[in-house]
């Protein structure tokens, strides 16, 4: 919004700083200024709206002269005013058809001896200035009267209405043509000004042409109205025009300025057209006035609260100056606000503790050390886990964290193989492949690998964020779990037959989950079919369990759905339940002791199936004997030698006790116990082991 | 005799002085010092010698020997000495070429931003709070003492569900839950994820990240917040800096506040960045609203505080100079190993 400086000054007089100076001022006093520039010897300030969505009061340059003389400590002069004496007769009425709450009031006057043609200069110049398009003197008077009191009025040529002026709801699809020349189709939730037989403006936002003033114009309805903020603002969204009167009105204007802005505006008229003659004593509907706000407070309660030991006279000035009354008790204050601050603006304390620190100047408020209890504090454990996670991936394990966008659209949900099925869904969303929340971090983390890979060759990448499940779940957030997702990606794993896609990836993800320091044992198992995402390799997937607790799993990308995504190397990936492994038991702080007693090694070798499985076989020798310690394997051989669809697995074995060194017949009996357990298992020990 | 002993010390001095390496001293030492060498040989001359003359020449062997024997030693050790000498040379590597590196890894510029101000918060005695993301009315709007009918419940400022929840639109929500769950006096801070409908631009984007924080107590003021954001911002940007605080309108703080830094920039001379203010706009706060601790059962009239919001994304890119805010959400490794 734009206000003259000179305007301003014609209510407070010349101002001692010069207009920047006073810009800042006003910016730390009451809204921010965004800009200045020059016009002639007048200084226009671009005031940011942003800042005046509480304040209607300061929509015309009366209201923010208001502020200027509180913070100038100056009077502020009064508005000139026409009585508006009816001399003669106009039998036109008017009358609400909406509820109070839609219309609070209405008001209007009929002039005649009207002479429509252009502005003078004055007026002209100072609609120019504050970016307003000179039509004629009576349009540019209306807008005149809103620039200067922030009150919206229209003129109606009188002799295009028949009968009587009401406020009602538009009819079904009623059709109006505006003044901008365009056709709106209104719904029965719009409201509009009509007269007998038609709408003739839509209510707080723009006059219809139909009743338009022209130069042959010679008689006036005049109207200032009070309507509902919120309907204003739907219905100027719903048709899509935004006006200097919507705009003023969304804001909650005060109703009992209204009869205001009809006495400026006769007598600015007078001096327009000196032969107008008032037909009609002020047409008024609706309420006059509200039950004025009293705030019951005390100066010490605003001190306090600022942190400041401003003198009461001091205080009691500052409220004075912006336009409260105030009666006072011992110290107490009844505050009295005023009318055009009484619409949502202003009433409770805290309100005039504002008032009096931004017009003392909150610059001037010293800063002072609270004084605060000594209190722990406590990292939750969910933070302490991601902070670990990923110093451990961004710094020992080299991936690069990336944030995707918690949306999914259904084009990537099928190149990732998914149904939209059951997904939260936008009711409205920004664009068609953002329309759906996600319920997993992987088609993100495809659709940026594939773009990547335009640049790279190798990289690794992860996300730690949530996702959105489509059930209600009993965790502390209803629909949100955190998730990890890690991936690996290498366009020399691209070869049929490459395992390191799946190995690397679990050696990263075993990496990882060693310094998680769970109390549980890690085992990777085969993924059954409805464990795999459709992105999972059928025969490279794994299930990761911490005992008998599934957190997640570790595959190798789906050649299908590296095609869909173009992606043209290996990748693996792993993704972790976070708020499961939240839920598991960390390991106890221990130590095991120095081995006192000689390790005896051992090394077996054994020809099993190729489906078998290696974890399999090394439980079968860890479960031998509680002196089986470790075993670990070294070599896995295919050749002709041991025959087609076998393998042959070389495990290293140690074999010790706690509590003495293990003799030879001792030792021969747990090679034979291994030895025994695999054989007996089906797998064939072989010669030497 | 003595004079043949003599002769063949000298020659022996003289060999072990020519000996250039291991093998050749070695020849010296068996030559004269060996089972068959020539010192061995005197001693079976000398049963042939009369006892007088026998002791001298004993005598003459053995300081032959002894002194073979330390020149040899000597001889090793300067040998010795002198294998490294011209290592330089044998062994010259390019210094000046790369070395083996591991892959290095990094964290996201707003985690790491985050994680940096969670530390100056919990330095401060700051918990730290999370909350969902997909919230409900109450908590992101009504709770807030944001009203029925304001703006940003409209379809224009919100992400919202077919199920009537919506997208948060900031972490206020979860300063609720918070003050909901904890008795006063407490201080605490919301850092997360945060969603507007928004269409995207160089400088607007419907997803960003922002770190909420609030402080209760007894007889919090105005005075007090002033305080607390000045230590807060002289630990992020690590020096003074120069802050003002002009009214600033949310429904959930009253007073309210915009708090302005010196340009950073520019040093408040002037420059695109502050638009030629001198002031750059960071930070809303306010003293907490009345009805907004009302609604989590906090007396106004015992407890005041205050709160602020911090936008994450916005900090970075002052820091480092960023001009497009959709890099984050890029997953571009071009930008995300720059940090």
């Amino acid at each position: 919004m734009k206000l003259s400086l000179d305007w301003i000054q014609t209510y407070v007089g010349e101002l001692p700083d010069d207009p920047k100076a006073i810009g800042i001022k006003m910016t730390l006093a009451t809204a921010e200024i965004e800009g200045l520039e020059s016009h002639g010897s007048d200084t226009v300030y671009d005031i940011d709206n942003k800042s005046l969505t509480h304040r209607p009061d300061l929509w015309g340059h009366y209201g923010f002269a208001r502020e200027v003389a509180a913070v100038y400590q100056r009077p502020l002069q009064a508005l000139v005013l026409d009585p508006c004496e009816s001399s003669g007769s106009d039998p036109l009425q008017v009358s609400i058809a909406v509820s109070e709450n839609l219309c609070p009031r209405y008001t209007g006057l009929v002039v005649e001896g009207i002479q429509v043609g252009p502005s003078p200069e004055w007026l002209a110049q100072a609609l120019e200035k504050v970016g307003a398009r000179s039509v004629n003197n009576i349009v540019d008077l209306t807008n005149y009267v809103m620039f200067e009191l922030g009150q919206p009025m229209h003129a109606f040529d009188r002799h295009k209405l028949s009968g009587d002026i009401v406020v009602r709801l538009a009819q079904p699809e009623e059709m109006i043509d505006t003044l901008d020349g365009a056709e709106h189709k209104l719904s029965e939730q719009m409201m509009v000004i009509a007269d007998a037989e038609k709408a003739v403006a839509i209510a707080g936002v723009m006059g219809g042409a139909n009743s338009e003033v022209s130069e042959q114009t010679t008689c006036l309805v005049l109207e200032s109205a009070n309507f509902h903020p919120t309907h204003v603002r739907r219905t100027a969204a719903a048709l899509g025009i935004r006006t200097d009167s919507s705009m003023r009105f969304e804001k909650g204007l005060d109703p009992s300025q209204t009869d205001l802005a009809i006495q400026r505006f006769v007598h600015l008229l007078k001096q327009i057209c000196p032969e107008v003659k008032v037909l009609t004593p002020i047409l008024a509907v609706g309420v006059a006035a509200a039950e004025p706000i009293l705030i019951a407070t005390d100066f010490d309660y605003i001190n306090q609260r600022l942190g400041t030991q401003l003198p009461d006279q001091q205080i009691q000035g500052i409220l004075e100056r912006l336009g409260f009354e105030i009666t006072l008790n011992n110290r107490q204050l009844t505050v009295r606000v005023p009318s055009f601050r009484a619409t949502g603006d202003i009433s409770i304390p805290m309100d005039l503790v504002e008032e009096v620190g931004r017009v003392f100047g909150y610059d001037n408020i010293t800063p002072i050390e609270p004084l605060i209890p000594v209190q722990p504090v406590v990292t939750q454990p969910l933070h302490a886990m991601q902070r670990l996670l990923r110093q451990v991936l961004s710094r020992d394990l080299a991936f690069v964290e990336v944030y995707n966008y918690a949306f999914v659209g259904e084009q990537l949900l099928q190149k990732s193989g998914l149904s939209s099925e059951g997904l939260h869904a936008l009711a409205n969303p920004l664009a068609s492949d953002q329309n759906l929340l996600r319920s997993s971090l992987v088609p993100n983390m495809l659709k940026i690998t594939a773009e990547n890979l335009r640049f790279r060759k190798q990289f690794r990448l992860y996300e730690l964020e949530r996702v959105f499940l489509p059930e209600l779940q009993s965790a502390e957030f209803e629909f949100e779990r955190h998730h990890l997702c890690g991936l690996l990606c290498d366009v020399q794993w691209r070869k049929e037959g490459v395992e390191d896609a799946f190995y690397q990836s679990k050696g990263a993800l075993e990496d990882l989950l060693a310094q998680l320091n769970l109390a549980g044992r890690l085992r990777f198992r085969p993924a059954t079919a409805a464990e795999r995402e459709p992105w999972c390799h059928p025969g490279r997937t794994a299930t990761v369990w911490i005992d008998e607790t599934a957190i997640g799993y570790l595959t190798q990308l789906h050649p299908q759905i590296a095609a869909n995504f173009g992606i043209k190397a290996g990748v693996g990936l792993f993704n972790l339940d976070l708020s499961t492994v939240l839920t598991l038991p960390q390991a106890k702080a221990s130590f095991a002791g120095v081995q006192k007693y000689p390790v005896v090694p051992f090394d077996v070798a054994v020809i099993s199936d190729e489906q078998t499985l290696i974890a399999d076989v090394e439980d079968l020798i860890r479960n031998v004997d509680q002196r089986v310690r470790q075993v670990a394997l070294f070599d896995l051989y295919r050749g002709d030698n041991i025959g087609a669809g076998k393998k042959s697995l070389a495990f290293s074995v140690t074999f010790s006790a706690p509590d003495h060194t293990l003799q030879p017949e001792e030792v021969e009996t747990l090679q034979n116990g291994v030895m025994q357990a695999l054989n007996a298992a089906g797998h064939q020990v072989r010669d030497g082991g | 005799m003595q004079e043949i002993v003599q002769a063949t010390q000298r020659r022996a001095l003289e060999e072990i002085q020519a000996a250039s390496d291991d093998p050749s001293l070695d020849a010296v030492r068996l030559k004269y010092l060996g089972k068959k060498g020539e010192i061995k040989g005197f001693y079976g001359q000398m049963g042939q010698l009369e006892p007088a003359q026998k002791a001298e020449a004993g005598q003459a062997v053995n300081q032959a020997r002894q002194a073979i024997e330390s020149a040899l030693k000597e001889r090793q050790t300067a040998l010795k000495a002198n294998a490294f000498a011209d290592l330089d040379k044998r062994e010259w590597l390019d210094v000046t070429a790369p070395g083996q590196r591991q892959n290095q890894g990094r964290l996201h510029p707003i985690t790491q931003i985050q994680y940096e101000i969670e530390d100056i918060f919990k330095s401060m005695g700051f918990q730290v709070f999370d909350g969902p993301q997909l919230e409900d009315d109450y908590y992101n709007f009504e709770a807030l003492n944001i009203p029925a009918d304001h703006p940003a419940r409209d379809m224009q400022d919100t992400f919202w569900l077919s199920n009537g929840r919506l997208l948060r639109t900031h972490t206020s929500s979860v300063q609720i839950r918070a003050m909901q769950k904890h008795k006063p006096p407490f201080r605490g801070i919301s850092p997360g994820r945060v969603f507007r409908y928004e269409a995207t631009d160089a400088s607007h984007d419907n997803t960003f990240y922002q770190v909420e924080g609030l402080m209760i107590d007894r007889d919090i003021s105005v005075a007090n917040l002033i305080y607390v954001m000045k230590q807060l911002l002289r630990e992020i940007f690590q020096k003074n800096v120069e802050v003002r605080l002009r009214p600033g309108f949310f429904p959930f703080v009253e007073p309210g506040f915009e708090l302005d830094i010196s340009c950073l920039i520019c040093s408040s001379a002037g420059c695109p960045v502050c638009k030629y203010e001198g002031w750059v706009e960071l930070l809303p706060c306010g003293a907490i609203h009345p009805n907004v601790l009302r609604s989590c059962e906090i007396d106004p009239d015992e407890f005041t505080g205050f709160a602020f919001g911090l936008g994450l994304n916005r900090l970075v890119m002052m820091r480092y100079g960023i001009d497009d805010i959709r890099h984050f959400q890029s997953g571009n490794l071009a930008f995300l190993e720059q940090f």
